[in-house]
């Protein structure tokens, strides 16, 4: 994708501050200070700074990168007036929304060279990258397996108060966010029918390769559950699971676009088992957690969130309880901990780095009955 | 050299040299009907050969690749999905055609936002159906029933069921539609709640376990497939109390026909999609709702309505559309075998 680049200039520092014209005969100076000050000063002329910085687009840290830029240009000499920040704050913060509402995985380039002029010039553009680039960076650069070896207990625990699948009693499974297969092939190979939506081209590969040879009872899309064409067989599904996807969702609608899509898919008395990031009760997230959260991979929900995505839908609360213990408690010692990401991630710390306390939010299991 | 002197050889051989000066372009559109690729493809040559492009074998294996591509992607997305074909001259010195295969997607909105601007009034047939106005007769006192509508159109059953004193709800894809109901609605202060919606939508919610009645009046003829069915059955469970009833109505095949894969994605086109009652039932399967009855919708109305309500100028094209006629044009004294019906399910 072709980065959008909005141009501009400062002028030369020297032009900014024309020398006034001598009133008389001008003095001869020739004390050292001042010399060496005037040296300096007409150096800065000669030096050529050229930089590039690439910084999250975060909007609720405009002033603070616009501060870091500051101190950037002043370090090389070409101080910025307040004027001059002020435009370039109004232009950063632009891009750094644009790149936000594209995804939280943009970021933002700031680069500078010198000009004609003797000052600087300097252009913002936003690059966007999405989950899916993300995700792919993770093949080519991680060893497998990328999300732990292990199927999630809560979801086995769940799966198996359905009854034990076989050749009359078919029991259809929906695995949102498959990733690459870590839940859908066990459930897979224990007889339950998986469809899994995986938005990774690569990882769908995946999951479909292991099906291909194992023969298992599983159909792979590569798509995106909320997106408006992507339709789920109605009233079809007797569980359907989100394990770690909701953690990149976007804002509340999403979610209840999620709840209210799982209440077209499943049958009534089917189960639905999500997890998300819950702040802890009187801990109201600001706009800055919120945007960081997204960007750190944990996207934040509050209770009130939860009750404003469910209202009305015809699903029934049953349970809530913390990943963390949860899994720690149920997996075999030597699948513990899924993996070298897990414990800071699911307990709230790629967001808060607080690595002795417990930080306002921690990820959650929650489970659902549709009416 | 030999110098050919006949005038009749030398006019044929000076327009032949002229052809390369003739710039054709042009735009065909069609709907997208994915089994009637051949037919397309077949056609769009002609056109092609008419200004004197005849493709080759491998030219219309590509062409027809494109559109093929575009006929599923179109009829997937929606039921008035447009497949366009622009063609326009190679540029110099190419002798060849450039052309270009897309999809216009437009929606059942779509359809009656054109029938406002370009059809007289009235757009509907006047009078209510017989059908609804009894049922909801047996439902008790009027202010103490609320009833959800599903496509109201321009609230032929809306108005007079909330002049009744039932609680209405409509749900209505077009927004004039909607803005008209609210206006009648709130000029003889009727308690009818009209909104703009799709049912199908995921987002668009009801208050579950709410209502005594749903029904749906010349809306399943607008679904895809008999997974909007089930879908549209199964989000009417969430809203219908227990006891409570749903009415549609559709085009239902007559005895052992089952239409063909073209039929099928034709009737969903010409709106007026076609389910069998197996595939109802199946539709309902696992669904808390029983199947109660079905019946002509003729034929009852026939015998409920008024008689105006059966005058020309008030059944305008229900009269052709009702019997199959929007899909098949069969000889005068011909009818499909279809029988446009009411059909009754009630919720557990």
């Amino acid at each position: 994708m072709k980065p959008e680049v909005i141009e501009f200039k400062v002028g030369s520092p020297l032009a900014r501050t024309p020398a006034p014209a001598p009133a008389s005969t001008p003095q001869t100076v020739t004390d050292l200070d001042a010399l060496k000050d005037s040296i300096m000063a007409r150096f800065q002329t000669r030096l050529y700074a050229r930089g590039e910085v690439v910084v999250p687009s975060v909007p609720s840290l405009v002033d603070y990168y616009v501060q870091g830029f500051d101190e950037i240009f002043t370090a090389i000499g070409k101080k910025f007036t307040p004027e001059e920040l002020e435009v370039l704050r109004g232009i950063l913060l632009s891009q750094l929304e644009q790149g936000f509402a594209a995804s939280p995985h943009s970021n933002v380039i700031l680069r500078y060279e010198p000009s004609d002029t003797g000052g600087i010039s300097y252009n913002i553009s936003n690059l966007v990258a999405s989950m899916t680039d993300q995700y792919k960076t993770w093949v080519d650069t991680r060893e497998p397996p990328l999300f732990g070896s292990h199927p999630d207990t809560k979801l086995l625990e769940v799966a198996k108060s359905l009854g034990s699948p076989n050749q009359i009693n078919q029991i259809n499974i929906l695995d949102i966010g498959a990733g690459t297969g870590r839940n859908t092939l066990p459930l897979a190979r224990m007889g339950y029918a998986v469809d899994a939506l995986e938005m990774t081209a690569i990882f769908a590969e995946q999951i479909e390769a292991e099906v291909q040879k194992e023969q298992l009872p599983v159909r792979v899309y590569n798509a995106d559950i909320l997106s408006p064409l992507v339709r789920m067989a109605p009233a079809y599904y007797s569980l359907a699971v989100a394990a770690e996807v909701i953690s990149h969702f976007r804002n509340a609608d999403q979610l209840r676009l999620l709840l209210a899509k799982m209440c077209d898919g499943l049958h009534s008395g089917g189960l639905f088992l999500f997890n998300t990031f819950l702040a802890t009760d009187g801990y109201e997230p600001d706009q800055l957690a919120r945007e960081m959260s997204e960007v750190n991979w944990s996207t934040i929900f509050t209770y009130e969130d939860l009750a404003y995505a469910m209202h009305d839908l015809p699903l029934q609360f049953i349970e809530e309880i913390p990943v963390y213990d949860y899994e720690k408690s149920h997996l075999p010692a030597e699948a513990w901990p899924p993996t070298g990401w897990f414990d800071n991630w699911a307990n709230g710390r790629d967001l808060f780095w607080l690595p002795d306390q417990k930080p306002p939010m921690e990820l959650r299991w929650i489970l659902c009955r549709r009416l | 050299m030999h110098h050919i002197t006949d005038p009749q050889i030398l006019r044929q051989a000076a327009i032949a040299r002229h052809q390369y000066r003739f710039y054709y372009s042009g735009r065909l559109a069609v709907p997208c009907v994915p089994s009637l690729l051949e037919e397309y493809v077949e056609q769009f040559h002609q056109v092609f050969i008419a200004v004197g492009k005849k493709f080759s074998d491998l030219e219309l294996e590509s062409l027809k690749a494109l559109v093929a591509d575009s006929l599923e992607q179109g009829y997937a997305a929606s039921t008035h999905a447009t497949l366009v074909l622009e063609y326009e001259p190679a540029a110099y010195p190419s002798t060849g055609l450039n052309y270009s295969v897309s999809t216009a997607i437009g929606s059942v909105a779509g359809q009656y936002q054109g029938w406002i601007t370009e059809r007289e009034p009235p757009l509907f047939r006047p009078y209510p159906d017989a059908k609804v106005m009894d049922l909801a007769a047996k439902l008790g006192d009027p202010p103490q029933v609320r009833i959800l509508e599903i496509g109201p159109g321009m609230g032929r059953n809306t108005l007079p069921l909330g002049k009744l004193g039932y609680q209405v709800e409509a749900l209505e894809v077009t927004g004039e539609f909607v803005q008209h109901i609210q206006q009648e609605a709130e000029q003889a202060g009727l308690p009818i709640k009209a909104r703009q919606g799709d049912f199908l939508d995921p987002l668009v919610r009801f208050s579950p376990a709410a209502y005594q009645m749903v029904f749906a009046s010349e809306v399943v003829p607008h679904l895809h497939d008999p997974d909007q069915l089930r879908l549209m059955m199964a989000k009417v469970c969430d809203y219908l109390i227990p006891g409570g009833i749903f009415l549609f109505n559709t085009l239902l095949p007559i005895g052992d026909y089952v239409p063909d894969r073209t039929v099928r994605e034709l009737s969903v086109v010409h709106c007026c999609s076609l389910f069998t009652k197996p595939e109802i039932l199946t539709a309902l399967q696992g669904l808390p709702l029983q199947y109660v009855m079905e019946e002509s919708q003729r034929d009852y109305e026939q015998a409920h309505q008024p008689p105006e309500a059966w005058l020309p100028e008030n059944l305008g094209w229900f009269d052709l559309w009702s019997t199959g006629g929007g899909l098949f044009a069969l000889p005068e004294g011909q009818s499909p075998p279809l029988e446009l019906s009411w059909i009754l399910l009630q919720r557990n």
